[in-house]
């Protein structure tokens, strides 16, 4: 007896601790549970150019005009006028305008703009987003936001197929007529490279030079390069040794880091699906052929995670 | 004998009411408080089909009512005859065997993953189960090791969310288990009558806490209905109307707004109708259970990560995204 009577004390006393814990952890199961976090809703309501948008129902989203590959215009289809466009820019616009809610071709408007107005468009508040080929540089974060990268690129030289055995290094490029376009990364390098240039609106403008001999060179991305190699034996390509590479990302407002953190939680959803993303499916319709096969690009570090109503229905 | 009878009468009272009560505040609640729009919900929604969905919803609820009971019960009974004199304990005593494995069978089903736990130790109390001898403590290391290779990996993906959601994660998958090792036996004769008072007062408050946001869960499925700019005007993008479909005939469909109030739409005039989540369904804990072919949300019930095993989840529609009324 003398034994068992402590133990059993002990265990009663157990029994007590154990239940007033059980007590507590239900009361603090009810009361205790985890924010939702930052939620793709809440961010979809504050963002200033997304409510701009709502009210006329309308994504306005700046496009290079005739790049090929990255953004076609199609004047002779019949289709509305949003379907009209074409290429992987556009496609992933369009992409991103229905994860925001823009899923109807009334609800998007593409429109053209030149490599030098992208900023100003996005300032002046002409467009809500720039897709158009546009290089993320820390100069031009102090004017606008970026989301991205959504592909990384590098700049590539395009000459007339006879100056092949003329222009073959960045010695020959200082010496030949060069043109690029204005307000472009490319252009940037080429000025730290020393090579004179001449900048213009349009990169089409570049090309048609090429073919009257108003130019010898046309700097620019490889993308851009081999949409107007596609279809044309007069051009070709010069590897030249740039060590540059070029992040490509969505251009938006200063003022939305709401819209920024939803475009890079898009983008960060088409990397989970992997092959099976439209993003995968934008590049092997448009650039796989030109390119050759390639992966969604990791997205900067820093952009916020957001929770949605989708993680748990996945 | 006259006083049991009464209290088992105000418990099941009370087991039965509670959701019938529940439903008859949800459609007021649903209807935003007003009475037309009431009344229009009760003359439109079948009593069954109020009766599934608070099934469908509610059914933990109920579980978690008896499987506390159950557990007080079993602790008080083990109290010796200061605890047996409760009408808990006698309640529980008596309870036929089909309601104690059917309740909690229920809520093994019906409860999410994360609470589980709680209600192995509910069941230890109940039943007055701990590991005796050491066939008793091989079976416990047994299920200990089991337990941790299965809930390991959330353990540490907790850990990388950051305090927010480690602390409550590890409250309630670790100590609970722990716990039921000791819960069995006689309370401390001082604690006896305390926690046969006041545990039972706190559970229905409790209860009461956590029925408040169940009456607002919505009966009819949210939707997402598009429709067209009417014939008069010049076509332009479509609107959306998000809320919940009440009634359609020949001309009309009734949608009950989100942002409040009754909306009658012309059936030509819908181009398409989507089916929506509500913010009730935002994770909370963005953890999964991912080991041995199994793959259930911590927040999912084994029932509903059973249904998503057969059927994946529907994707969000993007007409989903677009504020209320635009």
């Amino acid at each position: 007896m003398s034994t068992t009577l402590p133990v059993s004390r002990a265990r009663s006393r157990l029994t007590t601790i154990a239940a007033l814990i059980s007590v507590l952890i239900v009361a603090m199961a009810a009361q205790c549970r985890p924010a939702a976090g930052q939620s793709v809703k809440d961010f979809r309501a504050k963002s200033p150019t997304l409510q701009r948008a709502d009210s006329s129902r309308v994504l306005r989203i700046g496009v290079t005009e005739e790049y090929p590959l990255m953004s076609i215009y199609d004047k002779n289809s019949t289709a509305k006028e949003s379907q009209r466009w074409s290429g992987f820019d556009v496609a992933i616009a369009r992409m991103l305008a229905r994860e925001l809610g823009f899923s109807q071709p009334e609800n998007v408007q593409f429109v053209p703009i030149t490599t030098d107005k992208r900023i100003l468009s996005l300032q002046n508040g002409d467009v809500h987003l720039v897709v158009a080929d546009f290089t993320m540089t820390d100069e031009r974060r102090k004017h606008i936001r970026f989301a991205g990268p959504y592909l990384v690129t590098t700049p590539e030289v395009m000459i007339r197929k006879e100056d092949l055995g003329r222009i073959r290094n960045i010695d020959d490029l200082r010496k030949a007529k060069v043109c690029t376009t204005g307000a472009s990364t490319t252009a940037d390098m080429l000025e730290a490279e020393h090579v004179p240039h001449t900048k213009v609106a349009r990169g089409a403008e570049c090309a048609a030079g090429l073919k009257t001999g108003q130019f010898d060179a046309h700097c620019t991305d490889e993308v851009v390069i081999a949409g107007f190699l596609r279809g044309d034996d007069t051009l070709a390509k010069v590897d030249m040794p740039f060590t540059q590479t070029e992040p490509l990302g969505i251009g938006l407002p200063l003022d939305d880091p709401y819209l920024e953190a939803l475009l890079a939680h898009y983008l960060r959803k088409q990397l989970a699906l992997g092959s099976a993303s439209e993003w995968q499916a934008a590049y092997n319709a448009f650039l796989t052929a030109s390119l050759g096969p390639k992966e969604q690009p990791q997205l900067l570090p820093g952009y916020p995670e957001l929770v949605d109503q989708e993680n748990s229905r996945g | 004998m006259v006083k049991e009878g009464k209290d088992n009468e105000a418990f099941w009272t009370v087991a039965i009411g509670l959701p019938v009560l529940l439903s008859v505040l949800r459609l007021w609640v649903e209807a935003g408080g007003e009475l037309q729009t009431t009344l229009l919900l009760v003359e439109h929604i079948d009593p069954v089909n109020l009766v599934a969905a608070m099934v469908a919803t509610a059914t933990w609820l109920v579980t978690a009512m008896f499987v506390a009971a159950l557990a007080l019960g079993g602790v008080l009974n083990a109290s010796g005859e200061a605890g047996q004199g409760f009408w808990l304990a006698r309640w529980a005593a008596r309870a036929p065997l089909w309601l104690k494995a059917g309740s909690f069978a229920l809520a093994a089903i019906t409860w999410q993953v994360l609470y589980l736990p709680l209600l192995v130790l509910a069941a230890c109390a109940a039943y007055q189960l701990r590991p005796r001898g050491w066939p008793g403590w091989l079976a416990v290391t047994g299920l200990a090791a089991a337990y941790g290779y299965l809930i390991g990996p959330v353990v540490a993906d907790a850990w990388r969310l950051g305090p927010s959601v480690y602390v409550m994660t590890y409250v309630l998958l670790l100590v609970p288990p722990l716990l039921s090792l000791v819960i069995a036996g006689p309370l401390a004769p001082g604690a006896v009558r305390p926690i046969a008072i006041v545990t039972p007062l706190a559970s229905a408050f409790l209860l009461a806490w956590i029925a408040v946001p169940l009456v607002q869960t919505p009966i009819l499925p949210h939707t997402v209905t598009m429709i067209s700019a009417p014939p008069d005007q010049s076509p332009g993008a479509p609107k959306y109307i998000g809320g919940h479909i009440v009634t359609s005939d020949n001309t009309h469909t009734a949608i009950l707004a989100q942002q409040g109030g009754i909306t009658y739409v012309r059936n030509e005039r819908i181009e398409a109708q989507y089916l929506c989540p509500t913010d009730e369904e935002f994770p909370r804990y963005p953890l999964r259970i991912h080991r041995a072919g199994l793959s259930i949300e911590l927040e999912h019930s084994v029932l509903r990560g059973l249904g998503r095993a057969n059927r994946a989840g529907t994707p969000l529609h993007p007409a989903c995204r677009v504020p209320a009324g635009k």
